[in-house]
C-alpha cells in the first residue's frame, strides 16, 4: 500500500519484537526480513511476536535536546541540537498474564539482556496479518519504525475497579529506522 | 463535496455493502418513509455534533435506533447490536482524501415500547465518529 495519507487515529497501531538476531547492518530490507510472512516462518530464529492489548503508546522517536548558546552582541541566543539522552519506551498494557508468564515467548524476553529488533507500525485501519510484506501489512496504509532494543522490565499494576495494567519498559540501543512502508 | 455530505455518504455506504445485506436487517435513514412493514429494522441518525480539528473535519455520533417486535425479550436487540459492532466499531472509511473513523467502542440503551407503534420495542445503539479532511 503506502504511507498513511490522511488524518486519523491510529486505532490499530501495532508493536512487535523479532526473535531473530540483530542484523550486522541495519537496513530497511534487513530489519523487514525479521518480520516475515505471518505463520510461514522462514526457519529457526525468523519469527516475531506482537505485543497485544496495548492501552497507551508513548511518543515514538528520539526526543530533541536543544541547547541555548549565548552569542556576544546579539539580542537573542542561538539554539543548537545537542546530543540527546537515550530515550526509553514505556508501553502501558491491559495486562493478560498468560501472554507474559514465565516460559512464554514474550515473558522470557523480559530482562534477558538480549538485543532485539522492535517494530512499531502506525495503522489507522486493520490489516489481516502483520508480516512486513506487501500482502500483509501492505494491504492497508502503514508506516513502520524499527530500532534495536531490549525488554528491560515488566511491572504489573493490580487494579481493584479497572482492568489490571502493566508497564513494559524497552530500552533503545540504535537510531530509529524509518518510516518505511510496504 | 462538503464534509457533511461526505460524512453521510461514508456512513450510508456501510449499509449498502453486500456484507450488511447478508445480515438481512433492513436499514433506513431517518426522515425516510419505507413501504416495508417488517417488524425488525434499524433507523440511522447521523449527528455531526462537534466541530472537528480543522474546517474540513467534524465529530459526532451515529445513533442507530433498533426496532424489534414488542413482547419477545431483548435477546434480538443485543444480537443486532453485536452485528452492528462487527460492521462499525473501529471502521475506517477513506474516500477522496477524507476519512470517517469510528470509535473502538459502542453503547446500547433500551428505550422500551415505541411511542409511535406499540407493536415495536425500541433501543438505541450509539457510537462516536470523527470525520477528517486534509487542508490543501
Amino acid at each position: 500500500m503506502a504511507h498513511i495519507s490522511s488524518i486519523g487515529a491510529g486505532l490499530y497501531s501495532d508493536m512487535a519484537v523479532a526473535a531473530g538476531n540483530v542484523p550486522g547492518t541495519l537496513t530497511e530490507s534487513a530489519v523487514k526480513a525479521l518480520f516475515p510472512v505471518d505463520g510461514a516462518s522462514a526457519g529457526e530464529g525468523f519469527d516475531y511476536f506482537r505485543v497485544t492489548d496495548v492501552r497507551e503508546f508513548p511518543a515514538m522517536g528520539t526526543p530533541p535536546n536543544i541547547v541555548n548558546v549565548p552569542v556576544y552582541g546579539q539580542a537573542s541566543s542561538q539554539q543548537i541540537q545537542g546530543q540527546s539522552d537515550a530515550p526509553s519506551i514505556e508501553l502501558q498494557l491491559n495486562y493478560v498474564a498468560s501472554d507474559w508468564a514465565d516460559g512464554t515467548d514474550l515473558g522470557d524476553m523480559v530482562g534477558d539482556g538480549m538485543s532485539r529488533v522492535f517494530r512499531f507500525t502506525l495503522l489507522n485501519s486493520k490489516p489481516t496479518l502483520y508480516g512486513s510484506v506487501a500482502a500483509e501489512l501492505g494491504a492497508v496504509e502503514n508506516s513502520q519504525y524499527y530500532w534495536v532494543g531490549k525488554i528491560e522490565a515488566l511491572q504489573v499494576t493490580p487494579n481493584l475497579t479497572d482492568a489490571n495494567t502493566a508497564t513494559v519498559t524497552i530500552t533503545i540501543q540504535s537510531d530509529f529506522l524509518g518510516a518505511f512502508t510496504d | 463535496m462538503g464534509k457533511y455530505a461526505s460524512l453521510e455518504l461514508d456512513i450510508y455506504s456501510i449499509f449498502d455493502q453486500q456484507a450488511w445485506r447478508d445480515e438481512n436487517i433492513s436499514a433506513r435513514p431517518t426522515n425516510f418513509t419505507s413501504s416495508n412493514s417488517s417488524s425488525e429494522f434499524i433507523r440511522l441518525n447521523v449527528i455531526p455534533a462537534s466541530p472537528g480539528i480543522n474546517r474540513k473535519s467534524v465529530s459526532g455520533l451515529l445513533l442507530i435506533e433498533i426496532f424489534v417486535s414488542a413482547g419477545v425479550s431483548t435477546k434480538r436487540i443485543f444480537e443486532i447490536a453485536d452485528i452492528l459492532d462487527e460492521h462499525i466499531v473501529g471502521r475506517y472509511i477513506q474516500t477522496n482524501g477524507r476519512v470517517t473513523q469510528f470509535a473502538s467502542g459502542s453503547t446500547t440503551g433500551l428505550d422500551g415500547i415505541d411511542s409511535d407503534d406499540p407493536a415495536l420495542y425500541r433501543a438505541e445503539y450509539n457510537i462516536s465518529f470523527n470525520h477528517f479532511g486534509v487542508l490543501q
